[in-house]
């Protein structure tokens, strides 16, 4: 029996659980995938913006000023990478140049700090492969950019040092209150779970996980898929800024794009915005991968695309609201403008944590410190966890240590001697931390968004097998039973 | 800080030629370094028969290649340091190796970089679709079913007509994954004849020219691909659960990009020497530019190895013929004999007569080839208490409709060490008179 149990380990479902762990209390996180942040959490633009688009009087606006006091002190506990990089909201042609204006105005409201407007010369000496065509721009010097992963995996690792459960290959399918009035939770395998609190962080499931307990179906989630493009390292100095674009607001098909630096020193192009009805699939398209392109080109001129390393897409868990319309008494559909974070109003101890999306990322740590504290609330004394212990430190990068430390380092254990990835230089010893360590990798994307092994120029054709058989040897699975992601990924066919 | 007059980096053909064409001009004081557990580089992974006509004067596979050239190093006493990685190369010329023992810091006179290519992969087309499991190039397929005898699937579509493509078709279905389809853009076939009738024809392949893939499908594993016709955008879907690629080479810069040397657009940057931008350090072999035969690498490697040599004893850059396989002699519409280096393009006329050779032996060559349709077989075999393979060979070749059953035979054995190059591993395999031979020493 536990105390808490987190649907879904993404950031915000991580983060709630880090933030729980800080209290005496038995939590359960279960996923449903391969591994944590395998869904919204992964694929999306890894920016933690400034704070100019939110609207006042928000609890995203909340949640996002809170974040940005604490954010700091997190990336340093967690070991996160996170740069502050500015951004530059740029026009075009005059396209969509008063919403420059008006997102400057708000801004000074939502107190960003040092945004500004600057005219073509002065985009030109910040950013000087921009098109001579960007006339005028909004800069914001707090933008920043973190690897959505590393963020996620750390919180889950520190949670999990601190006492919390994970169990991934979890999917939740039915949910119940039993006679004691805990939740019982049955998961495809068959296995059920006993918990006094139930925190939906369930992304682009949490309708589903809502309505399987709660009568007060209130929303559904409507995913919005988005596609990008990743660049190789060569193409890493083109813009040191996240470069937005102003949107033409008659013609839907001149949305712009998002040309942004990655914490790995590539650039990132992208996002589409697609409804879509299958949030499971996450394939990329021709024509919107030209439209990301085109996108690019118009802002950067210059960027040269034939350094496409790989397409990715990943859904914006948006919500919809079901609401009473005042005259006609019918329930209509409207789009949800904040996020939804809050008790049910029918099921005691259930919490709702969706329609988190864009600045989601940004306001995980919040939204996480507000969950717990309901949770205190509901559960009433709650000791808290003396023994709890903030710091995690990341998988070393071999690559990154100076010469001294290096030779340390092998001499310590030889296993970093031996490099594995030729193009990212990821050892051995890298791959065996990061398998071994809490909240470790059991399949292959899992090994490379730890330590980016094959992730390089090459994409893992020199590394892949000896990727392998080192996960093989070490987690002693057949290797024909490895995985590249979820169950039916597996490399080789058995006889 | 240890000194070494030259280095030469990546022991592959071109490395191995260049290590020992330096030593044969009297550079002495020479280390090779090599970031796999053998010399050899990417031959040992290219079991195929056809390496070395030019170069060697004999039809090798590729771990027989890597041997004769491994041994001639070892005879000729140049160092070796295996298992060890380049880090890069500084403007003064110290090399940062790392391995197992620390970090090393070597200053070298002149140093080879000989690291080959790497693949281009599915992902560099910008193909849409999903990204799931089953999609390898021929080169990592080859890692995993010549060096380990993994199955990688029951049903695949190969992408590219080039040689590589070309001898993973004939690979998979020996490997009993059946061959769907061989995608290819061009309106003709990328690699060479005989490849395309001993790997393709002989099996009834289909390929589908014009065409590339367009799509990939499946959330998991891979579960179809839609195949576009690029002239009339016709499409089509093909179900299958694994796709290789061969879609050419392209030089692994991570080295120079480590050491900051000057790089036009996915080449290397070197004068006529062969010399790139720190002065002293030479490239050879696929590094410089795709080759088509390993035997041109191996000339290439020869011609770095003195060009080097002259730059350690004098300092100075020295012209020096250099030596290419001549392209005319690769025969386009014939089949090109590999008795011997003349590699004579026969072909047959419409009286029935062969054509085309110097030699008698052409006209045993081409009966033995179209005629009778004998073929080499090439697999590797199961080593006891090892997860390493065998590399092996038909000692001639083999009337064709015994392949399929020899092969069987051949899958199910297990040698154990030691095992010299050339010892039979299987004699008198199906009464055939052919005997199965060891392609390296273990």
């Amino acid at each position: 029996m536990y105390d808490v149990c987190i649907i879904g380990a993404g950031v915000v479902g991580s983060f709630v659980a880090r933030e729980l762990s800080k209290y005496k209390l038995k939590v359960l996180i279960l996923e449903k995938n391969s591994d944590v942040c395998s869904e919204v959490s992964k694929a999306n633009s890894a920016i933690f913006h400034s704070g100019y688009n939110n609207k006042p009087n928000t609890i995203k606006a909340k949640y996002y000023n809170r974040s940005h006091e604490i954010i700091d002190q997190i990336c340093s506990d967690l070991d996160i990478e996170y740069k502050k990089t500015g951004s530059l909201l740029v026009s075009i042609n005059n396209l969509g140049r008063d919403s420059i204006y008006e997102k400057y105005e708000n801004g000074v409201k939502n107190n960003v700090p040092g945004i500004k407007i600057l005219q073509k010369k002065e985009i030109l000496e910040l950013e000087p492969n921009i098109s001579d065509q960007a006339t005028l721009a909004l800069y914001a010097p707090t933008t920043g950019i973190v690897n959505p992963f590393e963020m996620t995996v750390a919180a889950c690792e520190n949670a999990m040092e601190n006492g919390v459960e994970l169990k991934l290959n979890c999917e939740v399918i039915g949910i119940s209150k039993n006679n004691e009035d805990l939740f019982e939770i049955k998961c495809k395998d068959n296995n059920k779970y006993f918990s006094k609190i139930l925190i939906n962080c369930a992304g682009l499931y949490t309708d589903k996980i809502n309505n399987m307990i709660s009568n007060d179906k209130f929303f559904e989630i409507a995913p919005k898929k988005g596609q990008y493009i990743v660049l190789d390292k060569l193409e890493g100095n083109i813009v040191s800024n996240v470069i937005f674009m102003t949107k033409d607001k008659e013609d839907k098909k001149k949305r712009g794009v998002i040309v942004s630096p990655t914490t790995s020193g590539n650039i990132l192009l992208g996002p589409s915005a697609e409804d879509t009805k299958e949030n499971d699939n996450t394939f990329t398209t021709e024509k919107k991968l030209n439209f990301i392109q085109n996108g690019a080109k118009r802002v950067c001129p210059s960027i040269n695309l034939d350094n496409v390393i790989t397409s990715f897409a990943g859904f914006r868990p948006n919500a919809n609201l079901f609401v009473k319309n005042k005259d006609t008494g019918e329930i209509e559909k409207e789009k949800a403008k904040d996020f939804i974070v809050k008790q049910s109003s029918d099921v005691a101890g259930f919490i709702n944590v969706a329609g988190i999306k864009s600045p989601g990322l940004t306001c995980a740590p919040a939204i996480a410190e507000d969950v717990a504290k309901m949770v205190v609330e509901i559960l009433g004394k709650v000791e808290k966890n003396e023994s709890f212990n903030p710091k995690r430190k990341k998988v070393v990068k071999f690559k990154n240590l100076d010469e001294e430390s290096r030779n340390e380092f092998i001499k310590s254990n030889k296993s970093y001697g031996n490099i594995i990835c030729n193009c990212e230089l990821i050892t051995e010893g890298e791959i065996l931390d990061a398998i071994h360590r809490k909240c470790g990798a059991t399949t292959l994307d899992g090994l490379k968004r730890r330590t980016r092994i094959g992730m390089g120029r090459c994409q893992g054709n020199f590394c892949t097998l000896k990727a392998l058989e080192i996960m093989s040897r070490e987690l002693k699975i057949p290797i024909e039973k490895l995985q590249k992601s979820n169950q039916g990924s597996e490399f080789f066919m058995g006889e | 800080m240890e000194y070494r007059d030259l280095v030469v980096i990546g022991a592959g053909a071109s490395g191995l030629s260049a290590a020992l064409s330096a030593k044969n001009d009297g550079i002495d004081d020479i280390l090779i370094v090599e970031k796999d557990d053998m010399l050899g580089g990417i031959l040992n992974q290219c079991i195929h028969q056809g390496f070395g006509v030019h170069y060697l004067g004999e039809n090798l596979t590729g771990p027989e290649y890597a041997q004769i050239l491994s041994q001639k190093v070892y005879q000729n006493d140049i160092d070796v340091m295996l298992n060890t990685f380049c880090i890069d190369i500084s403007e003064d010329k110290i090399v940062t190796l790392t391995n197992e023992d620390g970090v090393h810091k070597i200053k070298a006179k002149s140093v080879i970089l000989s690291v080959g290519a790497r693949e281009r992969h599915i992902k560099e087309l910008k193909i849409p679709g999903s990204r799931p499991s089953g999609v390898y190039t021929g080169g990592l397929a080859q890692q995993i079913l010549n060096k380990r005898g993994y199955k990688i699937g029951k049903e695949a579509v190969i992408l590219g007509s080039g040689d590589i493509g070309l001898i993973m078709c004939r690979r998979l279905i020996l490997n009993n994954i059946k061959v769907k389809a061989i995608i290819e853009i061009n309106d003709k076939i990328g690699g060479n004849k005989r490849n395309f009738k001993e790997c393709v024809e002989d099996f009834d392949i289909p390929v589908i020219k014009n065409s590339t893939i367009c799509e990939i499908k499946g959330t998991e594993r891979v579960e179809a691909v839609v195949v576009k016709n690029i002239k009339n955008d016709e499409k089509q879907t093909i179900k299958c659960d694994t796709i290789i690629t061969s879609i050419g080479l392209t030089p692994n810069l991570t080295v120079p990009i480590n050491s900051n040397m000057k790089i036009d657009s996915k080449k290397i940057n070197m004068d006529k020497y062969n010399q790139c931008s720190i002065e002293g350090v030479f490239c050879c072999g696929n590094i410089c530019k795709i080759y088509s035969l390993v035997d041109d690498v191996s000339y290439d490697g020869e011609y770095v190895g003195k060009i080097a040599s002259e730059y350690i004893k004098s300092k100075k850059l020295v012209d020096i013929d250099k030596v290419e396989v001549d392209k005319s002699s690769i025969a386009t519409d014939g089949i090109t004999c590999l008795i011997c280096p003349n590699g004579c393009n026969l072909k047959q006329s419409s009286t029935g007569d062969i054509e085309g050779n110097l030699c008698e032996k052409g006209i045993e060559f081409f009966k033995d080839e179209i005629i009778n349709k004998k073929r080499s077989i090439t697999s590797t075999v199961k080593i006891k208490n090892s997860k390493d393979r065998l590399p092996i060979k038909t000692s001639k070749p083999l009337e064709f409709k015994y392949i399929y059953e020899a092969v069987n035979i051949i899958d199910n054995m297990e040698v154990s060490s030691p095992v010299k190059m050339g010892d039979i591993i299987i004699e008198n395999i199906l009464n055939t008179g052919v005997n199965i031979v060891s392609c390296r020493d273990i």
